[in-house]
């Protein structure tokens, strides 16, 4: 077996998250008046590579399981661990510009050139295009392709319940959302990938990385969260694993 | 296949090591005003308003070796016995967290118990047992989970180890030894490439022979972090 590691460093000073914001590292060093070294850190729960629960999203989900009345999200550590582990498909949106809206029909187009059927438990992976600015361009959150409210929700009724994205989100990025929200002013169009929870509950990782270094087919993955109670995320260390 | 998951929940409210910092953690939640607020500081161009529900989040302060966690060399010491500098927890290879490992019980042994190489070889010997290189080995001691150790994994244990290619191992403890024993085994740890799991629970609820899944966050330079050991098994 080959590990592939698509996790990013929780560091200090990194690079590319809204208003600049990053995790603050303090490492307490070997000396005489401290004999071990540790560190704590300070940070949101969407800082690093990360899972995002059903209760980030809005407080109730799957209401298209239960004749459209929700039931309360789940929390990060209520993160069943068998959805842990699984197939791994990757998708290849890098082609699209920045801000493009990937429907379901982007997923088909996709899966009848693999000649692949997503069956439950499959975990999906997209490369949005966002990838090659993380940690360099303090605009990273500006960069890739978002996942639409209707393709969120077929893949859920694929049987998929883990989806993933090399960006800084599932949805568009946001100076698209508010540039068509400033249109429209339609209030359900903004984070509706996100959204898409309230309808189908799902979890979903974010800032993965080395999805290229990764097959389309083939690969498993390992994404088994913290469990951190109530909580609408936490950090996760996201592995594939090739079978050469 | 059965999952049983071998970490403590984290939670402000938890038990924790008294020697470490507990988490702290301010929750976001959909209803509060600021939730609303925080999303449009974040879609810069929409206004609170917009949001007629918001979105959960937290910010929180975690050490680590707070909770469930796995140590890495460098915790251990500075300096290797020949002047090297110990690995990190980012330097854990990943291979080394999917592998067979076997559980020893030593719930029996006395408070205070320095565990000798016999010791191992007669508890892996009831068990079958023979160890592979890279074969992960959790001791079960019984004590309190988020205490120091009952019952010492001792240098000469971790020597013992060694010369097998073992180089993760767990405890039902916040140590790997008592602190008569944790001198010398830290030293071990450094200069053998020890990664050790602590605080790990439910030891009883696994057989002695299983495979584990143990990845732990990926803390920059970090001398240690969480991590949610799984034990799979038929």
């Amino acid at each position: 077996m080959k590990y592939v590691d698509l996790s990013i460093f929780l560091a200090n000073n990194s690079v590319g998250n809204p208003n600049g914001s990053t995790p603050s590292i303090r490492y307490e060093r070997h000396s005489d008046a401290y004999h071990w070294a540790e560190e704590t850190l300070e940070m949101g729960t969407h800082d690093g590579t990360h899972m995002d629960a059903p209760w980030h999203f809005y407080p109730t989900m799957d209401a298209d399981l239960h004749d459209g009345v929700g039931v309360p999200s789940s929390h990060i550590h209520e993160f069943p661990p068998e959805y842990g582990y699984g197939d791994l498909v990757v998708f290849d949106f890098t082609h699209y510009p920045d801000g493009h809206l990937i429907l379901s029909d982007d997923f088909k187009y996709q899966l009848l050139e693999m000649n692949y059927k997503l069956k439950e438990g499959d975990i999906v992976f997209i490369q949005c295009g966002a990838a090659p600015y993380w940690n360099k361009d303090p605009k990273f959150y500006f960069h890739g392709v978002g996942v639409s409210r209707e393709a969120t929700v077929w893949l859920c009724e694929q049987g998929v319940h883990v989806v993933g994205t090399d960006g800084w989100s599932w949805d568009r990025p946001i100076p698209f959302q508010v540039g068509e929200f400033s249109v429209t002013q339609n209030k359900d169009m903004l984070w509706e990938g996100h959204r898409a929870g309230a309808k189908r509950g799902y979890y979903q990782i974010e800032k993965l990385t080395n999805l290229d270094k990764v097959p389309r087919l083939g690969a498993k993955v390992y994404c088994q969260p913290l469990k951190f109670k109530d909580a609408s995320a936490c950090y996760c260390r996201v592995v594939a694993e090739i079978d050469e | 296949m059965k999952i049983v998951d071998l970490s403590l929940l984290i939670e402000v409210e938890g038990r924790y090591d008294e020697r470490v910092t507990p988490p702290a953690a301010f929750y976001l939640k959909h209803d509060m005003p600021e939730s609303a607020v925080s999303m449009a500081s974040v879609f810069k161009g929409t206004s609170p308003e917009d949001f007629p529900v918001g979105w959960a989040s937290e910010s929180v302060r975690f050490n680590t070796h707070m909770g469930t966690h796995m140590s890495a060399p460098w915790h251990y010491s500075s300096r290797t016995s020949n002047g090297g500098v110990p690995k990190t927890i980012d330097q854990f290879p990943v291979e080394w967290a999917v592998q067979p490992a076997v559980k020893l019980d030593f719930t029996a042994c006395p408070d205070g118990y320095a565990l000798k190489v016999a010791d191992v070889e007669a508890a892996l010997a009831k068990i079958g047992a023979e160890l592979k290189p890279l074969n992960v080995v959790l001791f079960a001691f019984g004590g309190d989970a988020v205490k120091p150790a009952r019952v010492s994994v001792t240098a000469e244990v971790l020597e013992y180890l060694a010369a097998k290619g073992v180089h993760v191992i767990g405890v039902d403890a916040a140590t790997i030894a008592c602190d008569a024993e944790i001198g010398k085994a830290a030293m071990v740890c450094a200069d053998k490439e020890f990664y050790s799991l602590e605080c790990l629970v439910d030891l009883d609820k696994i057989p002695a022979k299983f495979n584990i899944v143990c990845f732990p966050i990926k803390v920059e330079r970090g001398s240690a972090a969480w991590c949610v050991p799984l034990a799979k098994f038929e």
